[in-house]
């Protein structure tokens, strides 16, 4: 248990005495005979030549993203005022300032690298049945002239939209213009089509990714059951199909269905394509179903392996509250309490029951799915970990002092604190709950479609709450210290064991239990790092599964008290002023750390959670620049986080 | 080329439209168990409609509908056809928000696709590019390696430490930075990075310097997020616009959705013309009360 700078060895001393030894810096310098960097690198790496770039195959890139973002076309985003398309959003995304439906200039501090629109499928048809006929419009006469007219612009535009409009009035529109935009046409699905084609617009391979999705949204009785379809494809296979919706007849609320339709979308154009949960918290027990399904199945072997399947990810964190763990769930996590929500439904009709939290939350998951496992042979919760908004807004803004909130009508404002998010006669969500979070670190060797897409389906992607900490997580079991010593070492993670969302190779003959590399660098603009964990779940020989946190780095000298509890790392936060210092804490940590209770026959899972210093939350920004008043008992301060994917283990089978 | 898959050619067999409506006209006669009405509204089912739904079955499904579903199909679109012209007739319609919000969102759509805007011409496209640099600049970039020397191991020193090996390394030939200064996870070595991505991992100050300081010589020691560093720049591009060849299809793509916008305004204002804009007294009355 070390943090990095314990670990540093080459410091400046020693280097210069290196410099030194090797002639380097003697007057001399610059005749012949001065040493090449090669003797330098000697030893560093290993059947390596000198060139860190050449051969390497591994991702060295983290991009950032947002896998679940609503436009204005999503129904309720348009009715809570949202009037910005996916062009917008693309432009937010991409770092272009733009201004939100309410009227405000905004822009993101950093441009993310790709970004994933997932509006609701269901009425995305609408408008539609008027898209898209320009070449019938031109076949008749009356259309041709309009064209004409729009296409001269300036007065003549004018012209032709008002007798454009009085035609539509007077229903004396041409008959072939009327039956092109009727719905049922051949141009009924175009606004789906006029969907794929902006992304397409919008994806500069290595630049910017504009991933194909949507959100069906299958909410039975308010049971947040939704999840974000995600296609690897640009929109020439895209549009061989359309979204799966929900409303009957077409649609369906079962997700074997939704499984179907990937299945099918895959068959068809031959693209690839997943499916990602959210707010499991919002579910009331339905989101990790062990026994029954909502869908009146049952969790079978054809359940687990459909969902293993199709569902890799999962969002764990997202505006609508944070889903990694419940203080009831991990009574001896101190950093259980995070943004849960745990308080009914999508809708409130009907409250929570502590029961209902077991299959609601991704660490419990991630321990019912190796149960699952051992009873159907398939671990149908073996999920990586996502971030995302969820944001109503076209803005994906998941930063506490850049929050535009949930929808329009909570975009920035002096009371928005006080809107309740939701409320029934069982109760309320109030307005300060909403967390600005978060998004997704991608490690792809591109940021192109493939790459985005491929890396989430290795699971190699990580969650946070907002900030973009540079996080590395290596499960493997011969890490030593030099190797987080080494100028590079992601070679080592990566030559020596596996990456975040992979499954631990077997044990080298002598190796009696695993090591894990772990690192985290702090958001440039953002905190400190206070600690860095890493969670355990395990399944013990009578099938009881059970959890433990490891602090395995931290900042300071702080030392664990008798009974393993590190100390607190204090807190900076200035509330007057909405702001922080970074005087505690470290801008960067790192480990080793080697299992000490492993026993090589039980089936386990290892994920790291990054822990930042204290900071203001988005309401605190709120007061200080709008002068909100804060209701009493709302959180202020919090702790944000990053949770990587977890590294596998099992048995070798007998 | 994508050529007619076998559903879509199956949906143009007259033998398939022959089944389809035996269904359909079993279906509606079925439910006909009123007496006959001459002025009964009508809902009229076509070969279109059909065709419609069976599409649009088959484009969510990757199949066919059997008789039994397109039936379930139709008594949704009847009992949708039926329900939606008695809430017209009722006038629910009126002031409902998400309709307003929808029927808007309606006509953009339809400005948008009556208004097929034109490409531009090679002359508009270097006038726009020219107009709108921003849009197409290709960001600077910079190869450089760096020498992280970290604060808590320098305690009062950090600058001297670094100034101490900048001169050092200033008359040495060593162009890069391996086994120099303090570890970190910070890449040392970096190629061609965006100004952006610069930006995004040292913050603006340290970018700023790097961008601005001397090429092919040690330099520094610059401060960032992280502690202070030595760099030395192997190579750096200016922000530059590329030549239009490079860009046309993007420039095109901008240009339309900027023209698409204007025409869009143009559209609206030719609309709001006809409207007079009343404003009730009482609210002026309002209006001078707060002046005051």
């Amino acid at each position: 248990m070390k943090n990095l700078s314990n670990i540093r060895q080459l410091s400046l001393a020693t280097a210069l005495a290196l410099l030194l030894t090797q002639g380097l810096l003697a007057s001399d310098i610059g005749l012949a005979g001065t040493i090449t960097p090669d003797s330098l690198v000697k030893g560093l790496y290993p059947g390596k030549g000198y060139s860190p770039y050449a051969n390497r195959d591994f991702p060295s890139n983290v991009y950032w993203g947002d896998t679940h973002l609503h436009t204005g076309v999503s129904l309720d985003a348009g009715l809570f005022g949202n009037i910005l398309g996916h062009e917008d959003a693309y432009r937010l995304a991409r770092g272009e300032q733009i201004t939100a439906s309410t009227g405000v200039d905004v822009k993101l501090s950093r441009p993310l690298d790709w970004l994933v629109i997932a509006d609701h499928s269901d009425m995305m048809g609408i408008a539609a049945d008027i898209q898209s006929g320009a070449p019938n419009i031109l076949a008749d006469p009356k259309g041709k002239e309009w064209h004409e007219g729009f296409k001269k612009g300036g007065k003549a535009a004018g012209e032709a939209a008002f007798d454009l409009i009085t035609h539509f009035a007077q229903m004396k529109l041409p008959e072939k213009l009327v039956s092109d935009y009727s719905p049922g046409s051949k141009v009924y699905d175009d606004l789906w089509h006029d969907i794929t084609k902006t992304a397409d617009r919008f994806n500069e391979p290595g630049r910017f990714t504009a991933l194909i999705g949507y959100e069906w949204t299958s909410v039975p009785k308010g049971f947040n059951m939704h999840r974000n379809v995600i296609l690897r494809d640009g929109g020439e296979r895209a549009r061989q199909v359309i979204p799966l919706t929900t409303q009957p007849p077409l649609g369906t609320q079962d997700p074997l269905e939704l499984y179907k339709w990937l299945e099918n979308y895959e068959k068809k154009t031959g693209g690839k394509a997943l499916a990602i949960s959210h707010n499991g918290n919002l579910s009331n027990g339905w989101m990790f179903p062990t026994e029954d399904t909502y869908a009146g199945g049952k969790v079978d072997k054809n359940y687990v392996e459909q969902r293993a399947k199709w569902e890799p990810l999962y969002e764990v964190t997202q505006i609508k509250g944070d889903g990694e763990t419940h203080p009831l769930l991990s009574p001896n996590d101190e950093f259980a309490n995070y943004g849960t929500w745990a308080i009914g439904n999508l809708d409130l009709t009907q409250l929570k029951k502590d029961d209902m939290l077991q299959r609601e939350y991704a660490r419990e998951a991630l321990k019912n799915g190796m149960k699952l496992e051992k009873k159907l042979g398939t671990n149908p919760y073996k999920f990586g970990m996502v971030g995302a908004t969820d944001s109503h807004t076209s803005l994906s803004t998941a930063e506490e002092e850049n929050f535009f909130g949930k929808s329009t009508s909570v975009e920035p404002s002096k009371d928005r604190v006080s809107h309740p998010f939701i409320k029934s006669k069982l109760g309320e969500i109030s307005g300060d709950m909403l967390l600005a979070s978060g998004y997704q670190g991608v490690w792809a060797s591109e940021n192109t479609r493939e790459g985005i897409f491929d890396a989430m389906k290795r699971k190699e992607t990580y969650a946070t709450t907002g900030p973009r900490m540079s996080v590395r997580f290596f499960g493997g079991w011969e890490y030593t210290d030099d190797d987080l010593r080494s100028r590079a070492p992601a070679f080592r993670g990566y030559e020596k064991g596996v990456p975040m969302g992979g499954d631990l190779k077997q044990a080298p003959k002598g190796k009696k239990a695993p090591t894990f590399m772990v690192y985290a660098l702090r958001d440039p603009i953002g905190a400190n790092l206070d600690r860095i964990q890493i969670i355990k779940g395990w399944m013990d020989d009578k099938g009881n599964t059970h959890e433990k946190v490891y602090d395995v780095s931290w900042s300071g000298d702080r030392k664990p008290d008798a009974k393993g509890k590190l100390p607190s790392v204090g807190n900076t936060v200035d509330l007057e002023a909405a702001n922080w210092l970074n005087t505690i804490g470290a801008s960067e940590l790192a480990t080793i750390w080697t299992d000490p209770d492993f026993d090589a026959n039980q089936k386990s899972f290892y994920y790291a959670r990054v822990i930042e210093i204290p900071t203001p939350r988005w309401v605190v920004y709120d007061k200080v620049r709008l002068g909100a008043e804060i209701p009493k008992g709302t959180q202020l301060i919090h702790q944000e986080r990053a949770y990587t994917s977890p590294i596998w283990y099992a048995p070798k089978k007998k | 080329m994508i050529k007619h898959s076998k559903f879509s050619m199956l949906l143009r067999e007259p033998l398939f439209h022959f089944l389809l409506i035996g269904a359909v006209f079993f279906f509606v006669f079925s439910q006909m168990n009123t007496g006959e009405d001459e002025n009964a509204p009508q809902i009229i089912i076509t070969k279109a409609k059909i065709e419609a739904l069976a599409n649009a079955f088959a484009k969510a499904k990757g199949r066919l509908p059997t008789a039994q579903e397109m039936q379930t199909q139709l008594e949704y679109d009847i009992r949708e056809q039926v329900l939606y012209r008695e809430a017209m007739a009722m006038g629910l319609d009126k002031d409902d928000m998400i309709i307003r919000r929808r029927l808007t969102q309606k006509m953009k759509y339809l400005f948008n696709d009556l208004s097929v805007i034109n490409k531009a011409s090679e002359e508009e496209l270097k006038k726009f590019v020219d107009e709108h640099p921003s849009k197409f600049m290709i960001p600077a970039t910079i190869s450089f390696a760096q020498v992280y020397f970290e604060p808590s191991e320098h305690e009062t020193t950090l600058v001297e430490d670094a100034n101490a090996l900048l001169e050092k390394l200033r008359i040495s030939t060593v162009k890069e930075s391996i086994g120099l200064g303090d570890r970190s996870l910070l890449p040392y070595d970096f190629r061609n990075e965006r100004k952006t991505d610069i930006d995004s991992m040292f913050g603006k100050e340290f970018t700023k310097q790097a961008f601005s300081a001397r090429t092919n010589s040690w330099e520094g020691p610059f401060e960032s997020a992280y502690g202070v560093h030595l760099i030395y720049i192997h190579e750096r591009t200016e922000d530059h616009l590329p030549p239009l060849a490079d860009i046309r299809e993007r420039a095109q793509r901008e240009w339309m959705s900027l023209k698409q916008h204007e025409v869009n305004e143009i559209f609206y204002q030719s609309l709001h013309q006809r409207y007079e804009i009343i404003v009730d007294d009482e609210v002026l009355s309002d209006a001078n009360m707060s002046v005051k």
